[in-house]
């Protein structure tokens, strides 16, 4: 029930959270990113189906910020390793400022989705669907059977199109 | 949008979706069935179908590049929870409009860098080029075609039926001969190399070739001999612009090819086997003064040499 979840939510932001802002800021050593992190928290929270339990309120959100900030720390080094890829490529084929912005958001949530599958798996995919390559110049290029190919994109499509 | 599935046709789409891609695919009306058989399995193959818009819209070496990258310490294994549908519109990314299902439904299909021969049943001979689609409808009455996409070759053999030529622009009626045939934005080109094309009632004759736009023939004008040179797998140019040569070069390879501004306007003469366009490109480095620049295997550019 949304109501019951986002009181639930509520009491848990009133109670805890400038203790979950300082023990953001530990590890983060920003206090802004501190405050934002702390938010999408409690988003998070409130996008979850049920209704946290509440017997161990603190360790409850510490493991909720703990995914939080592994995502944040990922999507620094996304963005490092974006830009980087931009600075290679040349002008005329470069993407506009406004399209760098929602390129980045497709890699970023492209990235958590095949995050934890092998990276042949992965690698299999984006050579698919991203470079458009047939299976057989997959196979090459990978040094893998045509059967093994169809297996991966199978799994990585599951994981892709439909979070499965 | 609602981008729930139920996982059983989550997982059938995802079948479809990899043999329709695989080279020998020819399962078409099966495919069309199982559409056919449920508004859910039509929403999930659009589902995908947006997805791949969406990944097609990103330079694939900036992929390659960001994702593939060498993971930091700080990283730990995320979470898969942001679903990839419905962060941002196609169309948000500038993303051009596509049939949902471009070319998937064609009888025939070549894929990039391969062409196709077929006979057909009354014996004429259809040439597929690289990245072509077409349809193949014979009945008693009429013998039909339709260029779905790419370039096709006609040799049509003398019968009793009339042998009619779709393209995106209209239907063409074709009189025994050869006839090569592809498809632009908004027009296709069409060269007659004997017997005659014609639309609504007005012939173009052996020997030449026009566009054939919406309202008819446009741009007649002496046929290009070496227009069909790619029937037996090779590329003929007289005085063709580099950029010109690259983009239809660009037609048989994976990838991107293309060149700087500054070397665009040079002009190649020659006959060049299609089979191995790597070879092409280190020809062109001896006879231009150009360089060819890799910045991955699918993405080459034709820059200046350094001279000196």
């Amino acid at each position: 029930m949304p109501s019951a979840l986002s009181s639930t939510v509520e009491g848990l932001y009133l109670a805890h959270h400038s203790w979950l802002t300082g023990w953001l800021r530990r590890r983060l050593g920003c206090p802004q990113s501190a405050a934002d992190l702390a938010q999408d928290t409690y988003v998070r929270l409130l996008q979850a189906r049920e209704a946290p339990q509440l017997i161990e309120p603190r360790a409850f959100l510490t493991t909720v910020a703990k995914r939080v900030l592994c995502n944040h720390f990922r999507r620094q080094e996304l963005e490092r390793a974006y830009l980087e890829a931009l600075a290679q490529v040349p002008k005329q084929v470069a993407p506009s400022e406004e399209d760098k912005a929602l390129i980045f958001d497709t890699l970023l949530a492209l990235d958590r989705l095949l995050d934890g599958l092998p990276a042949l798996v992965k690698r299999a995919f984006l050579l698919a669907q991203v470079d458009g390559l047939g299976q057989g110049e997959i196979a090459r290029e990978l040094g893998i059977s045509l059967a093994t190919v169809k297996r991966y994109l199978h799994k990585a499509a599951l994981r892709c199109y439909f979070a499965l | 949008m609602n981008s729930t599935f139920s996982a059983q046709i989550a997982e059938q789409a995802v079948q479809w979706l990899i043999e329709s891609q695989s080279a020998d695919f020819d399962q078409h009306q099966a495919l069309q069935h199982w559409l056919q058989a449920d508004s859910e399995h039509q929403r999930a193959w659009a589902h995908i179908q947006q997805v791949n818009q969406r990944l097609r819209g990103v330079t694939a070496p900036v992929v390659h590049a960001t994702l593939q990258a060498p993971p930091s310490p700080a990283r730990r294994r995320a979470l898969k929870v942001l679903l990839l549908a419905g962060v941002a519109s196609a169309a948000g990314l500038g993303l051009q409009q596509h049939n949902p299902l471009p070319g998937l439904m064609a009888d025939y299909r070549s894929p990039v860098g391969q062409r196709r021969r077929l006979t057909l049943d009354d014996g004429s001979q259809l040439h597929l080029n690289t990245r072509s689609a077409a349809d193949v409808r014979f009945d008693g009455q009429q013998r039909r075609v339709r260029l779905q996409e790419g370039e096709l070759l006609l040799e049509v053999q003398n019968d009793p039926r009339p042998l009619r030529l779709a393209t995106a622009q209209g239907e063409l009626r074709l009189e025994s001969g050869r006839f090569d045939v592809r498809q632009f934005d908004g027009f296709s080109l069409v060269s007659v190399f004997s017997g005659s094309a014609s639309v609504a009632g007005t012939p173009l004759l052996a020997g030449h070739q026009a566009r054939f736009a919406v309202g008819g023939w446009e741009a007649i004008a002496p046929l290009d001999p070496n227009r069909a040179a790619w029937v037996d797998g090779m590329l003929v140019v007289s005085q063709m612009r580099l950029g010109d040569f690259l983009a239809e070069l660009g037609r048989y390879r994976l990838g991107q090819l293309g060149c700087s501004e500054s070397v665009a306007e040079l002009r190649i003469s020659g006959s060049y086997p299609l089979a191995d366009s790597e070879r092409i490109l280190e020809m062109l480095e001896v006879t231009l003064p150009v360089k060819v620049r890799r910045f991955t295997r699918y993405w080459v550019s034709l820059e200046a040499a350094s001279t000196g």
